[in-house]
């Protein structure tokens, strides 16, 4: 299956992108904030998507992608937070990121975002 | 009067009302309806949009128009109005949704320009040549690109975004009315704007700022933006269901055509080999 990470401080969160990725077409796996996520960046080489909120704990997420690029790690990531601010948007779009969700979002369209990713029959 | 008799300067007998209010002018408003009602778009899934469009048509079938047409990447927004009520409006429209469909269809990366002057060909043919005539059209014509870019181009009322971070920027997009001179190319201009992750975008027709109060005074342009402000941080159905019931709290007779595309910017996806400003 598909392996995706969620980074994200919000359990409510959390579970909305795993209810709306279900279907068994996708292993979702969770961190809480940004030293988790890059943790688990860094020692599963099987993610195909990250899907990362911004405002977290310890880490924030553009500090993440940032320490992620400054590492050659090219996993794609999708911003999926509620920040719309366009400094933070232009900050996510010159490290690296593929996108920008806001939240709330509408379940399908955080579907057809992965698949845009993650296509059909690119099982690892 | 509708393919009644076939009067001078109008070869298809659609004519002005029956100034008698007649049954023939009934059966026209009915078709007119009719048309008016079944050309319009349904749900449409976009990448990164969420939309709610509406139109509250009048009896006199005002003559609003407004679609959204999916392409590979992205779609095209279009929001229109004939100047004329009845049949003869509702000619005009399904006239304007075909040949936009037909255009994007065979051009789908054009710039909006392009598309709106070659539309204005083909009603400046059929409405003044053929028709005999005089109806025009404001339109405005928005492409859409999943990284949030936005072009657009025609003479229609401003185009309204609500910024996230809380104000509402105006849009006025550059052309003339279509259908009344032959070649509008001069005249139409594209312009450029980006939609960030949030962002609410309002196309409106002027029956919603020029709804008259009991006492005639309009909606009006600044009320509309007030509104569209409050509402902004809803959904979309909401800020359009908001708007609407607005202008029904402003008046008790709604007597022109009422459309609205509320459409929210969900998300942006940027391509692989774009990494510049863009924003």
């Amino acid at each position: 299956m598909k392996k995706i990470l969620v980074v994200d401080d919000s359990e409510t969160v959390r579970h909305q992108v795993r209810q709306a990725l279900a279907g068994g077409k996708y292993t979702i796996v969770e961190c809480k904030d940004g030293i988790e996520g890059l943790e688990t960046i860094r020692t599963n080489d099987d993610l195909m998507l990250v899907l990362c909120d911004v405002d977290m704990p310890r880490m924030n997420g553009l500090e993440m992608v940032t320490e992620l690029q400054r590492l050659g790690n090219s996993v794609p990531i999708l911003m999926l937070t509620t920040e719309g601010d366009p400094a933070l948007v232009k900050r996510a779009r010159e490290a690296g990121c593929k996108g920008w969700i806001v939240k709330p979002f509408k379940p399908q369209l955080l579907a057809v975002a992965v698949t845009k990713f993650v296509p059909a029959g690119s099982d690892e | 009067m509708l393919l009644r008799d076939r009067v001078p300067g109008s070869p298809l007998g659609v004519d002005d009302p029956d100034p008698a209010g007649g049954d023939n002018d009934l059966r026209e408003k009915q078709i007119a309806a009719r048309i008016q009602a079944s050309i319009l778009p349904g749900q449409v899934d976009i990448e990164g949009l969420e939309i709610a469009a509406g139109m509250l048509p009048t009896e006199m079938v005002g003559g609003d128009y407004y679609d959204i047409i999916p392409v590979k990447d992205g779609c095209w927004i279009a929001i229109g109005d004939v100047a004329g009520h009845g049949l003869a409006a509702g000619l005009i429209m399904l006239m304007i949704q075909s040949t936009l469909h037909g255009l994007v269809k065979l051009s789908p990366d054009a710039h909006p320009r392009e598309l709106v002057s070659a539309l204005n060909s083909v009603l400046f043919e059929n409405v003044r040549r053929r028709m005999k005539r005089r109806e025009h059209v404001t339109f405005c014509l928005v492409r859409y690109w999943p990284d949030g870019r936005i072009v657009f181009a025609g003479a229609h009322e401003d185009i309204l975004i609500s910024r996230a971070r809380g104000e509402v920027e105006a849009l006025t997009p550059t052309g003339t009315w279509l259908g009344a001179i032959e070649d509008v190319s001069k005249f139409t201009i594209d312009k450029a704007a980006q939609l960030q992750p949030g962002d609410v975008m309002l196309l409106y027709t002027d029956g919603v700022i020029e709804a008259r109060n009991a006492s005639g005074v309009e909606f009006g342009y600044e009320t509309l933006k007030r509104v569209f402000k409050e509402l902004s941080q809803s959904n979309p159905t909401a800020i359009r269901n908001g708007i609407v019931d607005a202008v029904r709290a402003w008046t008790p007779n709604i007597d022109d055509d009422l459309t609205l595309v509320a459409i929210r910017c969900q998300g942006v996806y940027w391509p692989e080999t774009d990494t510049d400003e863009g924003q």
